[in-house]
C-alpha cells in the first residue's frame, strides 16, 4: 500500500510563532507549555532554546533555569487542535484513508499519514498529489512540512526525514524493495530505545542494511522481541496499518431573521427551535454533542460567536438551550441579529444515567452540573467551588488545599 | 374477636427514616423528637464564635452526603475551613462551597441553586454585624427552601441586627441554641468541648427541651485517616508514548 507522510516539526511552536507574526515578532527564545511558576511541562519550544537544553515535557521550572530570558506562553490546546483539525478536514476532500493524533500532548501531534494508493485516477501521479496536499496544508498550517511517500508507515516516515523538505518516494514495490532503499541509510533512523542504541553501536552497526543481514534469531536472542520488531522494519515489512480517523461530525442549523431581532426573547424562541431540531438528529443516532457553537450575524458590526463546551455529551434541547440562551444573556449582541446559526461538534455516545448504586450522589450529579456550567455563566466561574486537598502539613495555607471552579470539572466524573 | 387481631399501625408521626438527616449527634436527634432534619426544614444554629454551631454544620453535612445527598456550604464569611470539613467526614469531592462577592449575591446564588433541586443541604454561613434589609431576602430564602424540600441550615451568630434576627427566627422551622460549657481535657491537653443546646423552635417536634452535645477536636489520629482519604497524590507528568522515528531524528 502506498502511503504518503507529512510532518511539521514542532508544529506548537510554528503555530505561535505564526500567530505573533501578524502582531510582533517573538524573541528568539521561546517556551510553549505555561508560566515558568505553573505546574505543567514544556509542550514546545523555539530552536534556539532547544540548543540550550530546553526539551518537550521538561518541568516548566527547570526550563526556566536554562533560558530565563525567554518568552514563557501558555499553551493554547484547542487552538492547535482546531488548527490541525482544519487541515485534516481539507486533506479529506483528498482520501478518505487519513490518520492523524489530534491530542496536542501526543508526541505524533503534528504527523498525518494518508493512504494514496490508486488515487493517481483522481489525481495524478504521486507527485502531482503531493503537489496538490501541499498546497492544501499550506494555506492551514504554518511552514513546510516534511513530505515522503513510502510502502510502509516506516519507510514514508524515512523518506520524509530523508527528503528534507523535498518530496521523496521509495519506489513502489514490495518488501525487498523498502529494505533495498533502507539499507544504506544510518541505523540511527530506526526507532529503537537508548539501550538498544547503544548495543547497535558496540556492535560496530551502522547501516540499516547491515542489521537487516543479520539472523533474526541472532537479533532475537540479543534484543528480545523488540529487536524482532526492529530487524522487521529494516527490512521493509512494517505491519502497522494506517488507521483511519473517524471524522468529526458536525450539525448545524440556521434561521435568517428578517426583520432583523434586536430583543432576545424571539432568539430565544428560535434556539428552541433550532436546539430541537439538532438534537433530534443526536438523539436519533443515540448519540450527544460536546461542543455548541452559536453564531449570530448582526446588523452593524462583527458577527458574535459563542463558543461552550457542554458538561456531558448530551442530544437534550432543553438544557442545550437554557446554557446557550444563559451565554447569550451574559454577552447580548450589540445590534438586531438578522442570522442566528448553531453547530453541535464532537458527536460522542450520549451519557446516560447512572444509577445511585456504588455513590447515590451520581444520579444527580448530571443535573447538578448543567445547573452549574449555568450559574458560573451567571455569576462568574469563581463564585462557585469545590476544594481537594493537597497536603494538609504544608506550611503556607494555600498549598493545603485546591480550590478548583466547579464547572471546569464536573461532579459527574467524580469516582466513589 | 378483637383481641385476636393483629394491632393496626397507626399513622407514623414521625418523618420516613429516609426522609431525616441525623445531625450526627445521638442525643441531640432524640431531643428534637424527629431523629434529624427532617426534609425542607430551615433551621437556624445561633450561637457565639466557638460555640461549636460550624461543627455542628459539618456534621450535618457528613450525615447527608452518607445518605446521597449533595450539599453546598454558602461561605459568606470565607473562613470555610476544607480540612476541617474532611475531618469531619465531610466528602469534598460532593460538596459545593459558594463564595460571592457580597451578601445579596450569596442570596441570589443560594436561590439559585435550591430552585435547581438538585441540592440536599444547603448550609449559610452568616457574617456578624449583618445589616438590617436582608431580612426579607432570608424570609423568601427559607420560604423557597421549604416549597423545594431543600433543607436549609443558617449558621447565626448572636450579634445580628434585630431586624434579621427576628426574620430568621419567625422564617425557620427549627432554631437551636448553642453555648459552650466547658471544655473537654485530657490531662493538660484541651481535646474537646461541651456544648449546651437549647431547642427554642421546633415546628417538627416538642420544643424547650435542652441536651449536651460533646465536640471532639480531630486528634492527630483521628484526623490523618480522614484527611488522607480526601488526599490527592500529585502525579507526575507522562508523555504519551508514541512509536515516532522523531525520538530518534528530532
Amino acid at each position: 500500500m502506498r502511503l504518503l507522510y507529512l510532518d511539521w516539526p514542532h508544529l506548537c511552536y510554528r503555530l505561535e510563532a505564526a500567530r505573533a507574526a501578524a502582531e510582533s515578532r517573538l524573541p528568539e527564545l521561546v517556551v510553549v507549555g505555561g508560566q515558568p511558576w505553573e505546574p505543567g511541562a514544556v509542550l514546545d519550544c523555539s530552536p534556539a532554546a532547544r540548543r540550550l537544553g530546553v526539551v518537550r515535557g521538561q518541568p516548566l521550572g527547570a526550563a526556566h533555569r536554562l533560558v530565563p530570558e525567554a518568552r514563557f506562553l501558555p499553551a493554547d490546546r484547542d487552538g492547535y487542535r482546531r488548527a490541525m483539525e482544519a487541515a485534516l478536514d481539507a486533506l479529506a476532500a483528498l482520501t478518505p484513508a487519513l490518520e492523524a493524533e489530534l491530542d496536542v500532548d501526543a508526541r505524533s501531534f503534528g504527523q498525518v499519514l494518508l493512504g494514496i494508493e490508486g488515487l493517481h485516477r483522481l489525481w495524478g501521479d504521486e507527485p502531482a498529489l503531493a503537489g496538490r496536499v501541499l498546497e492544501i496544508v499550506g494555506r492551514l498550517l504554518p511552514g513546510e512540512p516534511r513530505i515522503g511517500i513510502g510502502n510502509t508507515r516506516f519507510g514514508a516516515q524515512v523518506a520524509a526525514v530523508v527528503g528534507r523538505g523535498r518530496l521523496e518516494a521509495i519506489p513502489a514495490g514490495d518488501a525487498a524493495v523498502e529494505a533495498a532503499y533502507l539499507a544504506p541509510l544510518p541505523i540511527r533512523l530506526l526507532p529503537a530505545d537508548d539501550e538498544a542504541s547503544e548495543r547497535l553501536r558496540v556492535f560496530g552497526l551502522t547501516r540499516i542494511g547491515e542489521f537487516a543481514a543479520l539472523p533474526r534469531s541472532a537479533v532475537i536472542a540479543r534484543f528480545g522481541a523488540p529487536g524482532g520488531e526492529l530487524l522487521d522494519l529494516a527490512r521493509g515489512m512494517d505491519g502497522r496499518r494506517l488507521v483511519p480517523r473517524k471524522p468529526v461530525e458536525r450539525l448545524r442549523a440556521e434561521a435568517e431573521l428578517e426583520p432583523p431581532v434586536e430583543t432576545l426573547e424571539p432568539l430565544r424562541f428560535l434556539l428552541r427551535n433550532l436546539c430541537g431540531a439538532l438534537c433530534e438528529q443526536l438523539a436519533a443516532r443515540g448519540a450527544g454533542a460536546t461542543f455548541a457553537l452559536l453564531s449570530l450575524d448582526v446588523e452593524h458590526g462583527r458577527p458574535l460567536r459563542l463558543e461552550q463546551q457542554l458538561p456531558e455529551p448530551a442530544a437534550a434541547p432543553d438544557l442545550l438551550e437554557r446554557l446557550l440562551f444563559a451565554r447569550l444573556n451574559s454577552a447580548p449582541p450589540a445590534a438586531a441579529v438578522t442570522r442566528l446559526m448553531l453547530e453541535l461538534h464532537g458527536e460522542q455516545v450520549e451519557s446516560g444515567q447512572q444509577l445511585g448504586l456504588f455513590a447515590p450522589q451520581l444520579a444527580r450529579a448530571a443535573r447538578l452540573d448543567w445547573q452549574l456550567a449555568g450559574l458560573s455563566l451567571r455569576f462568574g466561574a469563581d463564585r462557585l467551588l469545590r476544594t481537594r486537598i493537597l497536603d494538609p502539613e504544608a506550611v503556607l495555607a494555600e498549598e493545603r488545599v485546591e480550590w478548583i471552579e466547579a464547572a471546569a470539572i464536573p461532579l459527574s466524573g467524580s469516582s466513589t | 374477636m378483637a383481641a385476636d387481631l393483629p394491632d393496626v399501625p397507626s399513622r407514623p408521626v414521625a418523618p420516613l427514616p429516609d426522609e431525616v438527616v441525623p445531625t450526627g449527634f445521638a442525643r441531640l436527634d432524640e431531643v428534637l423528637g424527629t431523629g434529624g432534619l427532617p426534609r425542607g426544614v430551615s433551621a437556624s444554629f445561633r450561637g457565639a464564635r466557638s460555640s461549636g454551631k460550624t461543627s455542628l454544620a459539618l456534621h450535618c453535612l457528613a450525615q447527608a452526603q452518607a445518605r446521597g445527598g449533595i450539599v453546598a456550604f454558602l461561605d459568606l464569611c470565607r473562613i470555610f475551613d476544607p480540612l476541617e470539613a474532611a475531618a469531619r467526614g465531610v466528602d469534598l469531592r460532593w460538596l459545593l462551597v459558594c463564595r460571592p462577592a457580597d451578601v445579596d449575591e450569596g442570596w441570589t446564588l443560594a436561590a439559585a441553586l435550591v430552585a435547581g433541586h438538585q441540592i440536599d443541604l444547603l448550609v449559610i454561613d452568616l457574617p456578624e454585624r449583618l445589616r438590617a434589609g436582608h431580612d426579607a431576602s432570608l424570609r423568601r430564602l427559607a420560604a423557597h427552601a421549604r416549597r423545594s424540600s431543600v433543607r436549609l441550615v443558617v449558621l447565626e451568630p448572636t450579634n445580628l441586627a434585630a431586624a434579621v434576627h427576628g426574620a430568621l427566627a419567625e422564617s425557620v422551622g427549627l432554631r437551636l441554641e448553642l453555648e459552650q460549657r466547658a471544655w473537654l481535657r485530657a490531662g493538660r491537653d484541651i481535646v474537646g468541648r461541651c456544648v449546651a443546646v437549647n431547642v427554642a423552635k421546633n415546628r417538627f417536634g416538642p420544643p424547650g427541651r435542652q441536651t449536651e452535645i460533646v465536640i471532639r477536636y480531630p486528634a492527630d489520629g483521628e484526623h490523618a485517616p480522614a484527611i488522607d482519604r480526601f488526599a490527592t497524590r500529585r502525579e507526575g507528568e507522562q508523555g504519551r508514548e508514541s512509536a515516532s522515528l522523531h525520538q530518534v531524528v528530532a
